[in-house]
């Protein structure tokens, strides 16, 4: 194992090295690796390695070559591979080691020190105690995310809530995460207007296409999209519920879709009294409950 | 597997270790999420690495000199590799989430969290959007900082009515979205989950923990299925499907007029049929008759309390 680790690393330093494109037949006599039998079985070997190295994030470019016989020549551009430094001061390293420690489940300590590695190291801090965020799984939207960071169209079925499924061209350019649940925003080309998608019920694969979007980002406000969840406006409820000594009114300000609901759920314990539109809407559900129900079910 | 989890690794411990000379060694294990005797090893192997002599360069050389490492190398290998897409999706937007939580209590982590989007290329407009404010969860974090147990009125799925309760308590937990408190229920003797939207009451008490959170992984808050299970058959029209997104649905099957069918075991179908009554008619339970009477029995009790009881009578 440790000769592999040693020639992934040193096909590493050779290709960042490197000014001008490398061939495997040069890169085979320089390093001296991929040296004994079969050449095919070396060249498949040498094959592994590079894309073992691609899945690790180097970015290793292969350019056709003329003037070297036709065959593949390779390197890895340093602006590519590395990363910018960031401009992180002692204070907000510290106060991002201490909030990397609250998450379970996001990215791994090694994610976290190559943004470190070039950063003031953070300052002795005290972490909040018994306290844990649980990152929400990223692997789905990373298509999505890239689309975006592209300026790339994607295409997707959609199941509507209706449990229709519907083939969707969507301008990507906002990635919304809120109680676990992704939601895609962007501009949806097949009905012409911006649209919302819940990502889990995206169904296969999302394709991220070659067209650019045609729609300007800078004129969308991806904060913007805030307004989604922004909630309604309370209103003056008031109910009865029913304790241990008979009802008992309560006053209380709430949205109006949800003291409905909450309402129809304590039912029969709670009668919606005030305002008028709500105790019409609860007495209505209760029927339509019944109604639902009222024929007897054939076995 | 190993050998590229170790390139991995030494990919980012390389520039880490040359921007802190004589760096300790156990600084070194904890910054790549390693042992000592792993960054040992990842190190020793780094003697053997380094620019082929044809091609002029030179040697990485490692001096370990007590605990502490020094690095030489050569350039071209002085910064860190870029973390991956997923990576940096992954680590953004966890921070994120704490910054939309908890930012009140971090100054300075949203300008942080910013700083970092813009060098790992995550965009704007891929972010946490949470609600900042919880009730309770302030109470509750002066109890976990004072080590108090606290008295709490909790309705569970299988309750009639809340409950009081006295619990230690161990841990918060946010799981998607929703606020867990993790505890030691001293009435049950046992480990108890409980979520903090359902808290009517809760209040700090003199009394200190008495007995600690135990090392070790707690048990999810999600919902175990058991054994004794009813299992309840639902007819979901299509104004209904949210409910969907509510339960752990088995045997869902979309019909091409574009009613649901689906199962939900559960251990509680009093919550169910709460869940059902504010569907407003369009879930409807098929079986068993048992919790399809619920049902009814509930939304006819409902009707008759509105009949006996209008704002004119109070």
């Amino acid at each position: 194992m440790s000769a592999k680790t040693e020639r992934l690393v040193n096909l590493t330093v050779a290709l960042l090295a490197t000014r001008t494109p490398v061939t495997f037949q040069q890169l085979r006599e320089r390093m001296g690796e991929w040296q004994d039998g079969d050449p095919e079985s070396q060249r498949r070997k040498f094959e592994r390695d590079k894309e073992e190295l691609r899945r690790l994030g180097v970015p290793i470019d292969s350019v056709m070559t003329d003037s070297l016989g036709g065959e593949p020549a390779y390197r890895v551009d340093p602006a590519r591979y590395a990363l910018p430094d960031v401009p992180l001061t002692v204070e907000q390293m510290t106060v991002l080691a201490v909030a990397f420690q609250l998450v379970e489940g996001g990215a791994d300590q090694l994610t976290f020190s190559k943004v470190a590695a070039r950063a003031p190291d953070p300052q002795e801090a005290t972490v909040p105690s018994g306290i844990t965020v649980r990152a929400a799984d990223v692997s789905h939207v990373t298509p999505l995310a890239s689309a975006i960071v592209e300026g790339r169209v994607v295409r997707f079925t959609h199941r509507r809530t209706t449990g229709e499924r519907v083939e969707r061209e969507v301008e990507p350019y906002a990635l919304l995460q809120r109680r676990g649940t992704w939601y895609l925003r962007g501009f949806d080309r097949t009905v012409e207007d911006h649209r919302i998608f819940r990502t889990d019920r995206i169904e296969g694969k999302v394709l991220v296409t070659d067209e650019p979007v045609t729609i300007d980002p800078q004129e969308v406000d991806p904060r913007g999209a805030d307004a989604l969840f922004e909630l309604p406006d309370e209103v003056d409820v008031t109910v009865a519920v029913r304790g241990p000594d008979g009802w008992e009114v309560e006053h209380r300000r709430d949205r109006w879709w949800r003291a409905t609901s909450r309402a129809l759920g304590d039912s029969p314990d709670v009668v919606m009294l005030a305002p008028t539109d709500a105790r019409e809407a609860v007495v209505d559900a209760l029927r339509a409950v019944l109604a639902a129900h009222a024929q007897e079910v054939v076995a | 597997m190993s050998a590229t989890a170790a390139v991995q690794r030494l990919l980012t411990l390389v520039p880490w270790l040359l921007e802190r000379p004589g760096a300790h060694v156990d600084e070194a294990a904890a910054a790549v999420g390693v042992d000592r005797a792993t960054v040992l090893a990842d190190l020793s192997l780094l003697d053997f690495c380094g620019l082929p002599g044809r091609l002029g360069g030179d040697l990485f050389e490692t001096h370990l000199i007590g605990d502490r490492v020094v690095l030489e190398l050569a350039p071209a290998f002085d910064k860190p590799i870029r973390p991956t897409p997923d990576e940096a999706l992954r680590l953004v937007l966890s921070l994120d989430h704490v910054a939309a939580v908890l930012g009140d209590e971090l100054p300075g982590l949203d300008e942080a969290v910013a700083a970092l989007r813009t060098a790992a290329g995550v965009p704007d407009g891929v972010r946490v959007v949470e609600d900042g404010s919880v009730t309770h969860l302030d109470t509750v974090r002066d109890a976990l900082t004072s080590g108090r147990a606290v008295e709490l009125r909790y309705r569970g799925r299988g309750d009639d009515q809340p409950r009081a309760r006295q619990v230690d308590p161990w841990e918060l937990l946010l799981h998607r979205g929703v606020w867990y408190l993790r505890t030691h229920d001293r009435d049950a003797d046992a480990a108890r989950t409980f979520r903090l939207d359902r808290i009517s009451e809760l209040r700090v008490l003199d009394d200190v923990v008495r007995v600690p959170r135990p090392s070790g992984a707690l048990p999810e808050p999600t919902y175990v299925p058991g054994p004794d299970d009813v299992r309840v058959e639902l007819r979901i029209a299509p104004r209904g499907q949210w409910i969907l997104d509510a339960v752990e649905a088995q045997d869902v099957e979309h019909r091409t007029d574009g009613v649901t069918t689906a199962v939900v075991a559960t251990d509680a179908p009093a919550w169910l049929v709460q869940l059902v009554l504010t569907a407003r008619g369009e879930v409807e339970v098929v079986a068993p008759p048992r919790v399809r009477r619920m049902v009814v029995e509930a939304a006819s009790a409902g009707l008759a309390a509105h009949d006996e009881l209008g704002p004119d009578d109070i």
